[in-house]
């Protein structure tokens, strides 16, 4: 189970990845991700929670003196 | 009701994260995680947005310059431990002076609304992957057999190659959220 969850997270990135390499190469057909962030972000609040949300992560992988546990 | 939904959405987002970190007792993340529920709903008052733009302006370059030498510093330093805990602590005032942004008028509305959905559909299949890892281990049902990101990622933050590996893309996505400008 735990390859298949894995396998899971490695698509989601790869897909990812992959539309925002077409969306570069293809902009007429898919808008770059860039350019869907730049107009969410018009709102501060938005703004505020994604910009809190991306500090969350690095300080719950990085920051944060309390590790995730492992068995 | 738009306008209330679009009041209310971050702060219950943050509410609900709140209580997914109270449960696996990360009292800690879940207090941070009400702060930014509060600063949500303070940002909606006039005072407090003009008050945050003097700042901006006045120590907006300050900020730029410290996030960078902050996170470079973190090459050097290993995930959890007290000079990565000041890193992100100290870095918390720049995120709460972030700039509002220009609106930026689509071009192409089709190619807009594609890459909007897959976005979209990106964001729910990852948060739907996690929450069902993370609630399936924090209530100790099998915490082998279902791990989260963070426990994934664990092993790779502790190696210098693999956290700067990490770390790159994490230093690009803030500095894109926190400084950047429409294109004129």
């Amino acid at each position: 189970m735990e390859d298949i969850l894995i396998s899971i997270y490695a698509a989601i990135l790869a897909t990812t990845v992959g539309v925002s390499i077409f969306a570069k190469l293809r902009p007429e057909i898919i808008a770059p991700f860039s350019t869907v962030m730049n107009h969410i972000l018009n709102n501060r609040k938005t703004r505020f929670a994604l910009a809190f949300s991306w500090w969350w992560i690095g300080w719950h992988f990085m920051g944060s003196p309390w590790p995730v546990k492992m068995d | 009701m738009t306008k209330l939904k679009g009041k209310i959405f971050w702060p219950v987002i943050f509410i609900f994260s709140a209580y997914m970190q109270f449960l696996r007792a990360a009292y800690v993340d879940g207090i941070i995680d009400l702060c930014a529920a509060i600063v949500c709903l303070l940002i909606e008052m006039h005072s407090v947005e003009s008050a945050l733009t003097r700042l901006r302006i006045k120590l907006g370059k300050f900020i730029q310059m410290f996030y960078i030498l902050a996170f470079l510093s973190l090459l050097f330093i290993d995930v959890h431990t007290k000079p990565a805990f000041f890193v992100f602590i100290l870095l918390t005032p720049a995120l709460i002076l972030v700039g509002p942004q220009n609106w930026i008028k689509d071009k192409n509305p089709q190619a807009f609304n594609r890459s909007k959905y897959i976005l979209l559909g990106l964001v729910i299949a990852l948060g739907l992957t996690e929450t069902g890892s993370f609630l399936i281990s924090v209530t100790g049902i099998n915490d082998k057999d279902f791990p989260t990101i963070s426990l994934i990622l664990d092993p790779t933050l502790h190696n210098n190659i693999g956290r700067t590996i990490l770390l790159i893309p994490f230093m690009y996505i803030g500095y894109f959220l926190l400084f950047s400008k429409e294109k004129k």
